[in-house]
């Protein structure tokens, strides 16, 4: 028969496994015992991390309390953590919205905003008068003729990856930019216009940059860094 | 002290937007500072006849909101050395955003800077015509010969006599000559007269205003087009200079040589 707990020491801290079979009651008679033995052992009374991972099981918010209470009255662990193998189905479709691009097919006319807190893939045109607004980054594939606002909330870091190819307006966080072609040039052949980045430099102000440049001028770009867990941190 | 006068009209599309840029032109191209206003609210245009749409970053809405300071709002126009600025309307908002005592502050503090302020006026006389009109020294009325902007234009006289501005003057937009002349309308003393208010100008409909704002730039920046007469004209009278019917005879005759010819003709 499995045990209905185990305590492991890793490189990583202590981990007290949780049998996802075992019931409530079982574990908890298990922990009392495991703390006589802890109590013989621990004589010098040293403080030690421990990370509670409660396999296939998502631990209610009351069982976690009270685990961490019967664990620091009676042993010397901190708890660090509680860590499971699953999530709950609604967080995930809340991580999934969150941090997936929101792509929006269609012009955005005068007068018309499309406001995200996630980053906005464009796929249409921007019209004279209408703004695409995130608190993340934007991409535009199609025309732009109005006001692109990337890092709405505050983000510095944002940028905007778009063609040039008509008067309009960028702007990053706070930064405003105003896109004029000259008016003696020629007018450019849409299709021959390359996407540009736009992100705010070192002396924050906005700057242009070809595509190839934002593996060096964003090197975190589109990089999922820390996972769900970082995420869910932030939360 | 700025004197504030509001450009208006009842009907719509009878060119309040294009006279408002063209009479602010018109007056910074005589040393002038002035600050034209759109209070057309969720439908602007005046930034586009001007062609500094691409430069608004903050509008109307956002300082009376707290969003924006008034002077962040103010977009200079670079083709006068610091003499017309532009406070652009909201896009994103309606016309109830605004409050009458909200714009009463606005143009108080705007009028200590400037020598004219020019509110456009949106079509209608709900509430963006009462934001327009509350703080507004004297108002211009633009019609042109057809009878339902006549109609409209009347309206308009009636309720501005109701309140504290100067009596309002008149400027009849995009007359065409021949159909005037061929009594096919009302002629500009016909009009005129009907509504009994001072005529402050007159405008001949003329290809060029179209052109011109589609690119940008208000027509009365190149001197030689018969409506650009018109609008400077109408500039000089403000600042109090000649008199309305003198200038419209002479107005009348730019028309070609021929055109005068045949005209006569008929006549007799």
């Amino acid at each position: 028969m499995e045990k209905h707990i185990t305590l492991k020491g890793t490189n990583e801290g202590y981990f007290l496994l949780l049998n996802e079979e075992s019931s409530l009651d079982e574990i908890k008679e298990n922990l009392e015992t495991l703390f006589e033995h802890l109590k013989e052992d621990n004589k010098y009374r040293q403080e030690y991390e421990l990370t509670i991972d409660s396999g296939n099981r998502i631990l209610k918010e009351e069982v976690k309390a009270s685990l961490v209470k019967s664990i620091n009255e009676h042993s010397n662990f901190v708890i660090k953590q509680f860590a499971e193998n699953v999530i709950d189905r609604e967080l995930a479709e809340q991580w999934h919205k969150e941090t997936t691009p929101l792509i929006v097919v269609r012009n955005i006319r005068n007068g018309q905003i499309v406001h995200s807190k996630r980053d906005i893939i464009l796929i249409g045109n921007i019209r004279p008068g209408g703004l695409v607004r995130s608190a993340g980054n934007v991409m535009v594939i199609g025309d732009v003729q109005g006001i692109i606002h990337a890092g709405a909330s505050g983000n510095e870091e944002a940028v905007i990856i778009a063609p040039f190819s008509f008067d309009g307006q960028v702007r990053i966080s706070e930064h405003v930019e105003i896109i004029e072609n000259e008016e003696d040039e020629e007018p450019k052949e849409p299709q021959a216009t390359k996407s540009q980045i736009v992100f705010l430099n070192d002396l924050h102000v906005i700057e242009f940059a070809d595509v190839e440049d934002l593996a060096r001028i964003r090197p975190e770009f589109a990089k999922d860094v820390g996972g769900f867990e970082e995420w869910q941190k932030q939360l | 002290m700025a004197k504030t006068i509001v450009i208006t009209s009842g009907k719509g599309g009878v060119g309040k937007t294009t006279s408002t840029a063209n009479i602010g032109t018109a007056l910074a191209l005589q040393g002038k500072k002035v600050c034209l206003i759109d209070m057309d609210i969720g439908l602007r245009n005046l930034d586009v006849v001007l062609g500094l749409e691409n430069r608004i970053i903050y509008d109307i809405v956002d300082v009376v909101e707290g969003r924006a300071k008034l002077h962040q709002a103010l977009i200079k126009d670079k083709r006068f050395d610091d003499l017309l600025y532009l406070l652009p309307a909201a896009q994103h908002a309606d016309k109830y955003s605004i409050e009458a005592e909200q714009m009463v502050e606005i143009i108080e503090e705007l009028k200590e800077f400037y020598d004219y302020i020019l509110i456009d006026s949106p079509a209608g006389i709900e509430q963006g015509f009462e934001n327009s009109i509350i703080a507004a020294d004297a108002a211009i009325i633009i019609t042109t010969p057809e009878i339902s902007a006549i109609r409209d234009a009347d309206r308009i006289v009636g309720i501005l006599e109701q309140r504290d501005l100067e009596p309002p003057k008149l400027v009849i937009n995009r007359i065409r000559k021949e159909m005037m002349n061929d009594d096919d309308v009302m002629d500009v003393e016909d009009i005129t007269r009907h509504l009994s208010i001072e005529l402050l100008g007159i405008i001949y409909d003329d290809d060029q205003v179209v052109r011109t704002s589609n690119k940008g730039n208000p027509v009365v920046l190149n001197p030689d087009y018969d409506s650009s007469k018109g609008y400077r004209n109408i500039a000089r009278r403000i600042l109090g200079e000649s008199v309305p019917l003198l200038t419209i005879k002479e107005e009348e005759e730019k028309l070609p040589f021929w055109k005068r010819l045949f005209r006569f003709g008929r006549k007799d």
